[in-house]
């Protein structure tokens, strides 16, 4: 979205911050969470000037690590007395700048928060504090034949908390649906320093489903505290296939058909040539043909009975459709081999060139190989290197450019080229944001999929949460529509001038997706 | 009024006199049946309506007008029954845009030719509409495997009290592009504007659909059996506990109980579930054919959408049997009228036939209502009057209980999206 070229310094810091956080509101705060929850030192704010998405940086003033609902409660509710605004923050992996500390925000750290308080097998649910680690909660739920489905790629680091906000999906979310389908329950602190108690418990929805429109709110409503999850069972058997392609285009037909033709699968995840070679090349190999143009990984599971039979059909399906091999699975062990592709892959792609830009829009599945067609016609013209993994399954493409920021011919045909490339998505009948969430890196790209109407409706509801806009401000809504918004001018450091740029622009850690 | 309201929906789309009797909204007859044939037009009759203070209850076909609170007075009853296209269907995509006024019924025609499906089966069955199962957050049986409208739905097209058109969430299987406003309005029981399209998430028609029914002899011997099915990690489509008199449509015994067991899946999975049913519940299970299943899920379906007075009780699943008992205490439960419970989700229907109430014992109705939602909240449960007598509400029961704190920012929401207060006034977060 910005000008990929530059890590960009974002007004907020500087003297107006500091008149506003002064001296007695940081003892207030360390009364509240005691002496060592409250960071305020440069070097230490270092660590949450950005979050995965590392193009863009800002320091907050300072950051504040609470435990408990009550002590965040206390913390929100003396932070707004000062009308100083606050993020709430998880891990910091996400991919969107939805953590950014504009506006002179304090941090409000869910890192403390990190308890497991309940896991009741029976009714299949959990209730957790926001800082518990995803993968944490799946092997918690594990020992009960469980397990939390919403698996995002970077879920060895992030949070239930972050994964509310940003509503995250994941590769199985093709057929266990995303956060939103597995939230139950939340308590909320609201952005004036009020508990609320949103569903949850035993009993039906009682008045407006505000868990559903609470879920990928992306820190703007408030904090949720406490979370309560629907468990699944851990399926009985799983089936997975590696089919290997000659032609990227029959690689994406082969999904549109896997889906048309009524398959259910857990997962059907793609990568093409650039992606396959690049994992090949990193200590991820899994003895993929580094000439194949693209490989789809197509998961079943379930009960045993069938299920072989099933991947037997989906095998048969990708054949027709022009694969040149299709392998399944011999053991956990091969399995893993076949996902490493997938998972690793924006890591390995990060040897390949010293920036990454990676999109995160979504097309409808039938519209998968012309879309995909036009992306690579889009990188050929502007002379950029394209590589796609991808959900090919729910049409969740991650496109990912390749390339060096000091090139500042290049970095402005990538601003073109992403421009076009999402253009391309939402005129298929998509949307341009499945899994990442819009953040501060898409404002401005909501008006393609939304009217000005639905716009201000949003924001609408925004202020009912959060009238004086103290909750992560500067997000979702692009610059111009929200009445309270009232955006700092964006100041962009020159390029190449900012201490510790890291190399992924656009992409935090290789754990994207 | 009504020259006003014909000039934007032309004279075929308002109904006066006994046209609109028919729509009365608990004994309340609206002035005139408003229905738009396009989006604009119900966004013109709603900026209308707001200007003037009109009081509008938003409506599909007619069926569930019944809910909640009797309004205090109707000037319109806007219905979608001209939305009723297929504005887009992509079997490949596994999508579907349908206008809200669809019915499910006619939307199943549709997709079956294609092998997919919708999978939601409310208890007004087919003959209800696409908009009034979102409006109104309704799901059946099929819930335990399915989940409910917000896990379906991906987009809709909403008039708010005001006449804004609002398009939400988007026709894609996956979206996180701001907030998430689909499921603010998905049960906001037409309080927030009239849902006019909606777009679906659609599935592959099973390869195997198989309904089993166990008999019981009384309502623990019914628990015990569900509660096997349960641990046994069989994973039914749907598990539904039916006490007597309606036990009877499954054909087992006069006065047993009985477990009603789906199994969807491909034809192994299913056989194989089958066959476990069958050596966890010990014997005496029954499987249905096609048109016998399919006629007993409609019937049962039948038995809630004709129900004078429909309540539902629910809490954890786990706490089944407390739920069942505080349901039983209800006047002539199990004998008069039957419970249905949705025993995976623990959801327990009270289904009180027209012939089993009369407005003479409505104060004693709303005591046990009353009596039965303070026990369960104590746990956490609930207890939603899905369709109340207005003497029931009358003589004090809250159909909808009290969602806390929360309430104000409820209250907020629906300022937003009707500032003149004209939709469902009175009726649900009041």
């Amino acid at each position: 979205m910005s000008d990929p070229s530059r890590t960009e310094r974002v007004a907020g810091e500087g003297a107006g911050t500091a008149a506003r956080l002064d001296a007695a509101l940081v003892a207030e705060l360390r009364r509240i969470v005691g002496p060592d929850g409250v960071i305020t030192d440069p070097a230490a704010l270092l660590v949450y000037e950005s979050d995965g998405l590392t193009a863009y940086r800002v320091r907050p003033s300072a950051v504040v690590l609470p435990r408990g609902t009550a002590q965040v409660a206390a913390v929100v509710r003396r932070l707004a007395g000062a009308g100083v605004p606050f993020v709430p923050r998880g891990a910091g992996t996400g991919l969107s700048g939805g953590a950014l500390a504009l506006e002179g925000a304090v941090v409000v750290s869910l890192a403390r928060m990190d308890r497991i308080l309940s896991i009741d097998p029976e009714n299949r649910r959990a209730r957790v504090e926001p800082g518990v680690v995803n993968a944490r909660l799946g092997r918690a739920a594990a020992a009960y034949g469980l397990t939390y489905a919403p698996d995002p790629s970077s879920q060895a680091a992030c949070t239930i908390g972050g994964n509310v906000a940003e509503n995250a999906g994941g590769p199985h979310c093709l057929k266990y649906g995303v956060t939103s389908n597995h939230v139950t329950g939340l308590t909320v602190v609201l952005p004036d320093g009020e508990v609320v108690e949103l569903g949850g418990g035993g009993g039906e929805t009682v008045g407006y489903d505000l868990v559903g429109l609470f879920v990928g709110s992306e820190g703007m409503f408030g904090v949720a505290t406490e979370i309560e999850v629907r468990l699944v069972p851990e399926p009985e058997a799983v089936e997975t296939l590696l089919a290997i392609f000659d032609r990227v285009d029959d690689a994406s037909r082969a999904v549109s058909a896997i889906i048309a033709e009524g398959f259910l699968p857990a997962a059907l995840e793609m990568a093409d040539q650039a992606t396959i070679r690049a994992v090949e090349e990193s200590v991820y190999a899994g003895g993929f043909p580094t000439d194949a143009a693209a490989a789809l990984v197509v998961e079943f599971d379930g009960p045993r009975a069938g299920l072989v039979r099933e991947a037997e059909r989906a095998a048969e399906v990708c054949r027709r459709e022009g694969a040149r091999e299709v392998r399944r699975a011999r053991d956990e062990a091969e399995r893993q081999r076949f996902w490493n592709a997938r998972k690793k892959s924006f890591g390995a792609l990060g040897r390949l060139a010293p920036d990454l830009l990676v999109q995160d829009a979504v097309v409808p599945r039938s519209k998968l190989p012309a879309v995909l067609a036009r992306i690579y016609e889009l990188a050929a013209e502007h002379r950029l290197r394209v590589a796609n993994v991808f959900h090919a399954g729910d049409g969740n493409l991650h496109p990912c450019i390749l390339f060096d920021r000091r090139d500042a011919d290049e970095v402005a045909r990538v601003a073109q080229a992403s421009k076009e490339m999402m253009r391309a998505c939402v005129e298929a009948g998509g949307t341009i944001t499945g899994e990442h969430g819009v953040g501060y890196d898409k404002r401005e790209y909501m008006e393609l999929v939304f009217s000005d109407a639905t716009l201000e409706a949003m924001c609408g509801v925004r202020r009912v949460f959060d009238p004086r806009g103290l909750a992560n401000p500067g997000k979702v809504f692009p610059v111009r529509v929200c009445r309270e918004w009232v955006g700092p001018a964006t100041q962009f450091e020159p390029a190449g001038a900012v201490a510790g740029a890291r190399r992924e622009a656009g992409l935090g850690g290789g754990t994207a997706a | 009024m009504i020259e006003r309201l014909r000039g934007i929906v032309g004279d075929a789309g308002v109904r006066t006199g006994e046209a609109a009797a028919r729509w009365a909204v608990h004994g309340v007859v609206p002035a005139a049946v408003v229905v738009p044939g396009s989006v604009e037009e119900a966004a013109a009759v709603l900026a209308l309506a707001s200007a003037e203070g009109w009081r509008v209850e938003p409506a599909g076909a007619g069926t569930w007008l019944g809910w909640g609170r009797a309004p205090g007075r109707v000037d319109l009853v806007l219905s979608t029954a001209r939305l009723a296209g297929v504005e887009a269907y992509e079997p490949e995509d596994l999508t579907a845009v349908v206008g809200a006024g669809l019915t499910l019924g006619e939307l199943e025609g549709r997709l079956t030719r294609h092998g997919q499906w919708l999978p939601l089966d409310p208890p007004r069955g087919g003959a209800g509409t696409v908009g009034a199962a979102v409006s109104l957050a309704e799901a059946g049986p099929l819930r335990l495997a399915h989940g409910t409208p917000r896990d379906h739905v991906l987009g809709l097209t909403l008039v708010t009290g005001d006449g804004r058109v609002l398009e939400l969430g988007g026709r894609v299987v996956k979206n996180v592009a701001g907030f998430d406003l689909v499921k603010l309005v998905i049960g906001s029981r037409g309080t927030l504007g009239l849902v006019c399209r909606v777009a679906v998430r659609l599935r592959p028609l099973p390869e195997r659909d198989t309904t089993l029914v166990v008999p019981a002899a009384g309502a623990q011997a019914a628990v015990d059996a569900a509660a096997a099915v349960r641990a046994a990690r069989i994973e039914p489509a749907a598990l539904e506990l039916i006490s007597p008199p309606a036990a009877e449509l499954t054909g087992v015994a006069p006065g047993a109980w009985a477990v009603v067991v789906r199994l969807q899946g491909n034809a192994e999975a299913v056989a194989d579930a089958e066959a476990r049913v069958g050596q966890v519940v010990g014997g005496g299970v029954q499987a249905l054919g096609a048109d016998r299943a399919q006629e007993l899920w409609a019937a049962l379906g039948e038995r809630e959408a004709e129900a004078a007075l429909l309540a539902r009780l629910a809490d954890w699943p786990s706490a089944l049997a407390d739920t069942l008992t505080t349901a039983l205490e209800l006047p002539g439960a199990a004998v008069a009228w039957p419970l249905l419970a949705h025993a995976g989700s623990g959801i327990v229907r009270a289904a009180v036939s027209g012939d089993a109430y009369s407005d003479a014992a409505a104060e004693t109705w709303a005591a046990a209502l009353s009596s039965a939602r303070a026990r369960l909240e104590a746990r956490g449960g609930t207890v939603l009057g899905a369709r109340l007598p207005p003497a029931v509400v009358a003589a004090g029961l809250d159909p909808f209980g009290d969602p806390g704190p929360a309430l104000r920012l409820m209250q907020g929401l629906r300022k937003e999206f009707d500032p003149a207060g004209i939709l469902a006034a009175g009726r649900f977060v009041v």
